[in-house]
C-alpha cells in the first residue's frame, strides 16, 4: 500500500505571504517616509530621545551651555552699564575738583588785592561744588546706588557727606567661575574722616572734609591754609579719584572683552547646536524623493505580482 | 471481469472527487488566518483474486500537512515580536512625558531657572526678579510632579490593559479545553478533526503571542497548553488566571499573572503580557526612581546653597525654596522628596525677596546677592538636578532606540517564520491549480474506463 499525496513538500510562496512581505515593505517605506517629512517639517533631526540618545543629551546640555552663554552676555551688559555709569560720573567729579583747584589756587592774588568779597565768592564756588561732587557720589544705575558698595541703600552719602553703604563691591558673573568688579566702594574714592572730600558738607565746625575745610577756612580768613596744607590735601584726594577712575576703565575694558567672550561663545554653541540638531535639507530632501520612489515601486509591484496566477491561464 | 473494471473505475471517480473537494476547500480558505492545506490520503485497494489486479483506490482520510515545528517556531516569534512591541508602546508613551531636546522640557526650564538667580544679582533690590525665582521654582516643582504622575498613569494604564487582556485570554483558554473534548469525541467517532485543529492552532497563536504560551499536541488530538512552565491546559480541565501582587525578584513585591488554582505565580518571558509587566516592573520604576533624584538633586543642591547665604532685607537667615509639600516655613521638610511631593516653600512664594538667603553677609540689610551669583552657576554640577536628569533622558531615549530595534528584529523574524509556516502549510494557488488538473485528468480517464468498459459489454451482448 503507498500513500501518495498531491502536496509537494517544497517551499513556495502562497499568495498569503507574498501579501505579508509586500505589506511589510510599504510600511517600511511609509514609516521611514514619515521620519524623513518630521524632520524636514521640524527643522530637526532629534525630535526625541531615541531619535539618537547621546546626541539628545548633548544637545540639552548644550542647550544649557546656551542659555548660561546668554546670562553671561546680559550680565556682562549689565556690568557694562554700571561701569560707563561710574567712569563718566568720576570724570564729572574729576573735572568738577579741577575747577575748585584752579578757583582756590587763584585765592592767593585775589587775597592780596584785599578783595574779601571776591574770597567769599571763591568759597562759595567751593560750596557747590561740594554740593555738586556730594550729588554726583550718590549717582544711581537701574535704582542702586553705583558707590554705595552692596549695601543696602538708595543713597552712597547723606546729606553731610556721611558713607551710608558697606565696602563690598558689586559684580558681575562673565564666565563660568569668574566675576568682574563693576563698581567702587564711595569710601574709598571719596575718602572718610578729615581727609574726605565729602565730611561734614555744610558744617562750619567740628571734623570736616577736605573741602569743607577749604570753604570754612576761606570764609574765616585762614587763607594760607587754603591755599597751603588744604591744596595739598584736595590734590592726594583728587589723585585717588583718578586712581578710581583709571581702575573704573580698566575693568570696563576687561568686561567688554568677557562680554565679546560671551558673545563669541553663544554664537559658537548656536553653530554646533544647529551642526547637531538641524535638518541638512537638501539631503533630507533627497533622502524623501528616494523613499518616496522605493514606496511607489513597492505599491506598484503590490498592484501586478497578486494579479498573476495559474487560474488566467486555465480555460 | 468487466465488473471489476468497473468497480476499480467507480472508486476512481470517488477518489478524484474527494481529491477536487479538497482543492476546492483548499482555496475556499486560502486567506483563512490558521488555516493548513488539506490533502486526501489516497491508497490502493488489495488484490480480491490470486492473480494480483488491485481493485481501485479508496480515501483513506484528509491530512493535513505536518506543520507542528513551523507552528511552534512561528508562535515562539510572534511571542517575541509581541512582547517587544507592547514594550515599545509603553515606553514610547513614558518618552513622550518628556519633551526633549527640543520642547519646553524640564531641561529648558532648569537653565532659565538658574540664570534667573543672576537678575537678581543684577537688582537685589528690587522684588520682580525675586518673584520670578520663586515663579520658575514652582514651574520646576509642577514640571516634576506632572511628569511623575504621569509616569503612574502610564503604570496603572499598563496594569489595566494587562488585566482586560488576561480576562480575554481566560475565554481563549477555555475555547482551547472546549475544542479538546470535542477532537476527543470526534476522533472517537471516526471523522476529521482538522477543522477543529485549525481552530486550536488559531487560538494557540493568539496565546503564544498574548502571555508566551507554549502548545503541545498529545497523540489524541488535544492540545496541552503552558504559560512559564506551568500547565494552564490539560484535556477539557483549565485553569483561570488573573492578574496581581507576585513576589518578584529580591523579595520585592511586583506585578504578575497568577494561576489561580494553585495561586503560583507563572514566569512570564514572552508576549504581550511579558512586555507590559517588563515595562510596570522594571522601566517605569526606573525612570519614576530618577526623576526622583532629579527632584532631590535640586532640593539639596539649592536649598544647601540657600542656607549658606542671608536675606537682603534684613540679614538673617532665609527659607528654604524647595520642600516636601505640606511643610512650610524655615523649619519646612527638605529630606525625603520625591517628584511627587517636591513643593516650593509656601513662605518663599509669599515673600521671595524677604525668605530667598541670596546674600553673603548677614547681621543687616545688603544689595549684595553674591550666593545668587554662586547659585546661578550650579546648573553644570556634576551632583546638580540637570546632570540628573540628562542621565534620565539619555537612559529613556536609549531604552527606547533599543526597544525600536528589538521591534524592527523581532519583525523580521516574525515574518520569516510566518513565512516558512505559511509555505509548508498555507494554500499555494498555483500549485492547487496544478493539483487540480492531475485529478481533472484521472476523473477524465476514469470515465473513459466506464465508457469504453461500457462499450465492451455492448459488443459481448450483441454477439451473443
Amino acid at each position: 500500500m503507498t500513500a501518495i499525496s498531491f502536496s509537494s513538500p517544497a517551499l513556495s510562496p502562497t499568495p498569503q505571504t507574498i501579501a505579508g512581505q509586500l505589506i511589510t515593505s510599504i510600511g517600511t517605506d511609509q514609516s521611514q517616509i514619515a521620519t524623513l517629512q518630521e524632520q524636514i517639517s521640524t527643522g530637526m533631526v532629534i525630535n526625541q530621545p531615541s531619535d539618537n540618545p547621546a546626541l539628545a543629551a548633548d544637545v540639552m546640555t548644550m542647550n544649557s551651555s546656551l542659555t548660561r552663554a546668554q546670562q553671561y552676555v546680559s550680565n556682562a551688559a549689565d556690568g557694562q552699564g554700571w561701569l560707563q555709569q561710574g567712569t563718566s560720573t568720576l570724570n564729572q567729579v574729576m573735572s568738577a575738583l579741577q575747577s575748585i583747584t584752579s578757583a582756590v589756587e587763584s585765592v592767593s592774588g585775589q587775597a592780596l588785592s584785599g578783595q574779601t568779597a571776591a574770597v567769599n565768592g571763591i568759597a562759595a564756588q567751593v560750596a557747590s561744588g561740594l554740593q555738586q561732587i556730594l550729588g554726583l557720589a550718590n549717582t544711581t544705575y537701574n535704582n542702586q546706588a553705583i558707590f554705595a558698595g552692596t549695601g543696602s541703600t538708595t543713597q552712597a552719602f547723606d546729606s553731610t557727606g556721611a558713607y551710608l553703604g558697606n565696602t563690598t563691591a558689586p559684580s558681575r558673573t562673565v564666565a563660568p567661575g569668574t566675576q568682574v568688579t563693576i563698581a567702587q566702594i564711595g569710601s574709598t574714592v571719596f575718602g572718610t574722616g578729615t581727609a574726605g572730600l565729602l565730611t561734614g558738607a555744610g558744617a562750619t565746625s567740628g571734623s570736616v572734609g577736605v573741602l569743607q575745610q577749604i570753604v570754612n577756612d576761606l570764609r574765616s580768613g585762614n587763607l594760607s591754609a587754603a591755599t597751603g596744607v588744604d591744596l595739598q590735601h584736595l590734590q592726594a584726594a583728587t589723585a585717588t579719584v583718578a586712581n578710581a577712575a583709571a581702575t573704573l576703565g580698566a575693568n570696563y575694558q576687561n568686561m567688554q572683552a568677557f562680554s565679546a567672550q560671551a558673545t563669541a561663545t553663544q554664537q559658537a554653541l548656536q553653530t554646533e547646536l544647529g551642526n547637531l540638531q538641524d535638518t541638512n535639507l537638501p539631503k533630507a530632501a533627497t533622502q524623501l524623493t528616494e523613499a518616496q520612489s522605493s514606496y511607489q515601486a513597492a505599491l506598484w509591484a503590490t498592484a501586478q505580482v497578486s494579479q498573476q496566477s495559474l487560474v488566467q491561464f486555465l480555460g | 471481469m468487466s465488473n471489476l473494471s468497473l468497480d476499480i473505475a467507480a472508486s476512481a471517480l470517488n477518489a478524484q472527487q474527494a481529491g477536487m473537494d479538497t482543492i476546492a476547500q483548499n482555496l475556499a480558505n486560502a486567506n483563512t488566518p490558521g488555516y493548513v492545506a488539506e490533502s486526501p490520503t489516497l491508497t490502493t485497494n488489495p488484490p480480491g483474486d490470486l492473480l494480483g489486479v488491485g481493485t481501485g483506490v479508496r480515501v483513506v482520510g484528509i491530512s493535513q500537512v505536518p506543520d507542528q515545528l513551523a507552528q511552534t517556531a512561528n508562535q515562539q516569534a510572534q511571542g517575541g515580536l509581541a512582547q517587544a512591541t507592547a514594550l515599545q508602546q509603553v515606553l514610547t508613551q513614558a518618552q513622550a512625558t518628556f519633551p526633549e531636546p527640543n520642547g519646553q522640557g524640564l531641561s529648558t526650564q532648569l537653565a532659565n531657572f538658574w540664570s534667573a538667580w543672576d537678575a537678581i544679582a543684577q537688582n537685589p533690590g528690587n522684588q520682580a526678579p525675586y518673584t520670578q525665582v520663586a515663579d520658575m521654582a514652582q514651574g520646576l516643582a509642577t514640571s516634576l510632579n506632572q511628569a511623575s504622575a504621569q509616569l503612574s498613569q502610564t503604570a496603572s494604564n499598563t496594569t489595566s490593559q494587562l488585566s482586560t487582556m488576561v480576562s480575554a485570554d481566560n475565554g481563549l483558554l477555555s475555547q482551547i479545553a472546549q475544542i479538546n473534548t470535542q477532537i476527543a469525541s470526534v476522533k472517537g467517532g471516526g471523522g476529521s478533526a482538522n477543522s477543529l485543529i485549525d481552530q486550536q492552532n488559531q487560538l494557540a497563536n493568539q496565546l503564544a503571542s498574548d502571555l508566551g504560551a507554549t502548545a503541545t499536541t498529545q497523540p489524541d488530538g488535544s492540545m496541552n497548553v503552558s504559560v512559564g512552565g506551568s500547565t494552564i491546559v490539560q484535556g477539557g480541565t483549565v485553569d483561570t488566571l488573573s492578574v496581581g501582587t507576585v513576589t518578584g525578584t529580591g523579595g520585592a513585591s511586583a506585578l504578575g499573572i497568577i494561576n489561580t488554582a494553585n495561586n503560583l505565580a507563572l514566569s512570564v518571558s514572552s508576549g504581550t503580557a511579558a512586555g507590559y509587566l517588563g515595562a510596570v516592573n522594571t522601566y517605569l520604576p526606573k525612570y519614576q526612581a530618577q526623576l526622583n533624584t532629579v527632584a532631590q538633586a535640586l532640593t539639596t543642591t539649592v536649598d544647601t546653597q540657600l542656607a549658606s547665604g542671608y536675606t537682603t532685607t534684613a540679614g538673617t537667615a532665609g527659607d528654604p525654596l524647595f520642600v516636601q509639600s505640606g511643610t512650610s516655613g524655615a523649619g519646612a521638610t527638605t529630606t525625603g522628596i520625591t517628584a511627587t511631593n517636591i513643593a516650593v516653600n509656601p513662605s518663599v512664594a509669599a515673600n521671595p525677596q524677604g525668605t530667598l538667603g541670596v546674600s553673603t553677609v548677614g547681621g543687616s540689610a545688603s544689595n549684595n546677592a553674591g550666593n545668587a551669583q554662586t547659585l546661578a552657576e550650579l546648573g553644570t554640577s556634576a551632583t546638580g538636578p540637570d546632570q540628573a536628569y540628562t542621565t534620565l533622558i539619555q537612559g529613556l531615549g536609549t531604552d527606547v532606540q533599543g526597544v525600536n530595534n528589538q521591534v524592527t528584529s523581532q519583525t523580521s523574524l516574525a515574518n520569516a517564520a510566518n513565512q516558512n509556516l505559511q509555505e509548508i502549510a498555507g494554500v499555494n494557488t498555483n500549485q492547487q491549480m496544478v493539483t487540480m488538473l492531475s485529478y481533472q485528468h484521472a476523473y477524465q480517464a476514469a470515465a473513459q474506463v466506464i465508457t469504453v468498459t461500457n462499450t465492451m459489454i455492448q459488443s459481448l451482448l450483441q454477439a451473443v
